[in-house]
């Protein structure tokens, strides 16, 4: 099992670095010159050629690419991800305050559509070509097609502009003010979820239909077990392995849905911030913050791959 | 059984939808092109209350689309931070509805040189910032010193000035090595012209704290909190040089870029006031009983910029008329935007400085636009690219590009991101037309450096003596020779059709009926709107 960590985890650093290259490559190869658009925002347009080199000295951006490249991973390791060109700012203290917010949104979303995915996925299972069966499955199939900023919209409108039950948009920290970001945090994460509940549910009413036609199961309704007892101790752990797995590669959609949700809910969280960098060619932010992305599903899916040896004992990695 | 039902459900839900979409159609935000009969009617702002007199109390929320990349005092550079702290940063100098700068609520009055080399401002007396430092003739010097060290915005034209004289507590000379109108223009601006604390300026602050130890002023308002990206607030000064000021007692910025999600937040009552919106949108909350304007003192005109190559089509005036005269600027006008927006027919609006009335509008005329490229040596049409950013109106573009086709001029798109639309703009120039997506002229003098600066619109038509004229231009003291010298410049771009303008508009706003007196743009960009007057009904 070690060796297998300590493979993954090399293979994780791999990646990683695969991803911080081709960001950092995809963001140079973008036409137009980021230092212009910070010239033109500030009282720079009479600067003289050599004032102008001191502002590319001062963002690095007068060094070759290898060298910006391998300066910016020395940074990292420092706590310094370079300065940003739009907020003018050390980037590490803007992923300090945006990534929490959008671990906050993910972790919820996260619980959210494992709960409720793996909730309605198994009473699918058991009530197979029951009306409940149908309108879940239904719905699922809803789930997985829709476009969640589309639910967010009428959301709002429903529930905030129509009806007045919850804000409009906004963020508060739980921090600061529980109810209000309660009330807040409701319909980012419904819309966040979505995919998610319906993709999950789907994958564990197909996993846990296999799961429930195996013979032990069978012996086990033989003998008598409640259905409580067969679900939970005999058929759900075998039948999470893939689910599981989807589970794990729904970080990555929860990240790049919470791009469009933060938009559109006012969320000041890494999906935003990323989004504004990108337009404005904020080179020091768009890499940091797809490499913080990158880390966290790499990672997540270790995780997650270590987990089968804890579902299922026959599983080892040696 | 299961599938009649499955049917019928999915039948239902089939049939909702449909109905749902053949109900009256609601205001959308994707504006026509289809002639509207006559222009709105602004209703009248919103009715005072019985007794007619402001309320005390209240929380105003305003929501906007510009972006809070941070707070803190102009002297801090803050990108784009200027706007958001006016209810805290009071100016120097304002600017009224004719365009001409005046005492502002720091500095009541002030004086020009007749040889335009110094400029006093006679600064309000008695009056402190909230941390108890003495609003002085020294902090107006220590605010302006640092905005020109730190290169913010409005503050090139703090170069000519040679030294900062202090006269007395209350009593400033800048002594210029050169006049130039645009520093007037930048003291009455939300730019340079905010006066901070220099006890506050001078506290050492991290990015987190900058904004609670900068932000100190003399203004209605006292920062609150804020977060970047989503709001900023302020709670009321009790203790504000205007006796019985302010009517608020919290004013809450928030930033939201979506429209949709703007527009919904105001109509379900989370906000007093929205800026921004579109003329579509203006109309649908016009009816709904709020309150729509444009900001008074406040328009811009959008122009096409042919390029200066002289290899190309556009170097024949000819073919840059014909563009002009393709163009139907009044059906744009009222398509896209509902009677709120105007035709220009030059560079310049009638309540503008430089405004020539004895220059005729090329009306819109298709036939003439063919003649003038078929003597041109185009009798079939041609084609030209048009260079524009992906922030811009698409049905104004849309609009253009079809108007053009008609008369035989095919445009070929070029549609370029923030970063490359400034590079070009700037520094590479570009083949064909320019169309920038963001405002262009406007009736602030100081907005020209768009297109009169040597280092803007590079590849702009100009004649030789271009930057000598702008150079004179900029260094009269006197208004009406300057504005003589403005007409003179006006009439050359009309007559070289170095810019081709289509359409001049101005910000729409709305405010809900319980908001009163807000005085958006009156004084115009320097005053943002008038925090220490406005008031909530309820």
């Amino acid at each position: 099992m070690t060796t297998f960590i300590v493979r993954r985890l090399l293979i994780c650093l791999l990646i990683i670095i695969l991803v911080s290259i081709m960001v950092f490559l995809v963001m140079r190869l973008l036409p137009g010159d980021p230092l212009m658009l910070y010239v033109s925002r500030n009282e720079f347009g009479d600067l003289k050629p050599e004032q102008i080199e001191e502002l590319r000295h001062r963002f690095g951006l007068d060094q070759t690419y290898p060298e910006q490249y391998f300066n910016w991973i020395k940074g990292i390791f420092k706590g310094d991800f370079g300065l940003s060109l739009y907020y003018e700012l050390n980037v590490a203290i803007l992923i300090k305050q945006r990534l929490p917010v959008t671990i906050y949104l993910g972790v919820l979303s996260l619980i959210l559509s494992s709960i409720v995915g793996i909730a309605a996925g198994t009473i699918c299972a058991l009530r197979r070509g029951k009306w409940i069966d149908t309108i879940v499955t239904f719905l699922a199939n809803i789930g997985i097609t829709v476009p969640s900023f589309w639910v967010a919209i009428i959301l709002i409108y429903l529930l905030a502009y129509k009806a007045g039950l919850l804000p409009v948009y906004g963020y508060t920290s739980p921090f600061t003010d529980f109810w209000l970001s309660l009330r807040q945090i409701i319909m980012p994460v419904i819309c966040l979820s979505l995919f998610p509940i319906a993709a999950v549910c789907r994958q564990t009413r197909a996993s846990m239909l296999e799961v429930i036609q195996q013979d032990y199961v069978r012996t086990a309704w033989a003998k008598g077990l409640g259905e409580r007892t067969i679900i939970m101790r005999h058929t759900l752990k075998n039948a999470m392995i893939p689910v599981i797995t989807a589970i794990g590669l729904h970080v990555a959609v929860i990240f790049g849905g919470s791009v469009l949700i933060e938009q559109i809910f006012n969320i000041p969280g890494i999906g935003r911030l990323m989004t504004q960098a990108l337009f404005q060619q904020d080179f020091p932010v768009v890499q940091s913050g797809a490499l913080i992305i990158a880390m966290f599903v790499v990672v997540t899916n270790l995780i997650v791959d270590i987990s089968y040896g804890w579902l299922d004992p026959k599983i080892r990695y040696d | 059984m299961k599938r009649l039902l499955f049917t019928i459900l999915v039948i239902a839900i089939a049939g909702s939808l449909f109905i749902s979409s053949c109900g009256e159609p609601e205001s959308t935000t994707a504006p026509t092109t289809s002639p509207t009969t006559a222009p709105p009617s602004t209703t009248s702002a919103p009715p005072s209350p019985t007794g007619d007199q402001p309320r005390y109390g209240g929380k105003l929320v305003f929501i906007t689309n510009q972006p809070i990349l941070g707070i803190g005092p102009s002297a801090d550079a803050i990108p784009w931070g200027a706007r958001n702290v006016v209810p805290v940063l009071e100016q120097l100098l304002f600017q009224d509805e004719d365009g001409n700068i005046v005492g502002g609520p720091l500095a009541p009055s002030y004086d020009v040189s007749p040889d335009g080399l110094n400029i006093t401002l006679h600064l309000r007396e008695g009056i402190n910032f909230t941390d108890g430092t003495p609003f002085t003739a020294e902090a107006v010097k220590v605010n302006l010193q640092q905005c020109y060290e730190k290169k913010v915005i409005g503050s090139a034209d703090l170069a000519s000035v040679e030294s900062y004289d202090i006269i007395d507590d209350y009593t400033i000379r800048l002594v210029l090595s050169k006049y130039n109108y645009h520093l007037l223009q930048s003291l009455a601006g939300v730019f340079i012209g905010q006066i901070a604390s220099p006890t506050a300026l001078a506290l050492p602050s991290t990015p987190e704290t900058l904004a609670e130890l900068h932000t100190v002023g003399t203004g209605p308002f006292i920062f609150d909190s804020y977060e970047r990206d989503s709001y900023v607030r302020y709670k009321r000064n009790p203790n504000y040089w205007q006796e019985g000021r302010p009517y608020l007692d919290e004013l809450e910025i928030r930033t939201n870029p979506d429209l949709t999600v703007t527009l919904m937040a105001f109509r379900s009552g989370d906000a007093q006031w929205i800026e921004n919106i579109d003329p579509i949108d203006a109309l649908a909350l016009q009816d709904e009983g709020n309150f729509t304007d444009t900001a008074e003192g406040l328009s811009f005109i959008h122009g096409l910029v042919p390029d200066n190559d002289p290899n190309s089509p556009l170097a024949d005036k000819r073919v840059r008329e014909a563009i002009e005269y393709a163009l139907n600027k009044q059906e744009m006008m009222d398509g896209v935007g509902k009677g709120y927006y105007r035709v220009p027919s030059q560079l310049a609006m009638p309540e503008y400085g430089g405004y020539d009335p004895s220059l005729a509008p090329r009306e819109y005329d298709p036939e003439k636009a063919k003649q003038l490229l078929a003597d041109a040596g185009y009798p079939d049409g041609l084609t030209i690219t048009l260079i524009t950013d992906v922030s811009g109106r698409k049905d104004i573009l849309t609009a253009v590009t079809q108007y053009l086709a008609e008369s035989g001029i095919n445009i070929e798109l070029d549609m370029a991101d923030a970063a490359r639309i400034n590079a070009v703009r700037t520094e590479t120039g570009w083949e064909g037309i320019f169309m920038s997506g963001g405002p262009a002229i406007s009736n602030d003098l100081g907005s020209w450096r768009s297109f009169g600066a040597p280092y803007n619109a590079v590849d702009m038509i100009r004649r030789a003596d271009w930057n000598d004229r702008w150079d004179d231009l900029v260094s009269t003291v006197d208004t009406e020779a300057r504005n003589d010298k403005w007409r003179e410049m006006v009439r050359i771009i009309y007559e070289d059709v170095s810019i081709i303008p289509y359409e001049c508009d101005s910000p729409l706003y709305a405010t809900n009926s319980d908001l009163h007196d807000l005085g958006w743009c009156k004084n115009g960009v320097g005053q943002w709107y008038d925090c220490a007057n406005v008031w909530l009904s309820k």
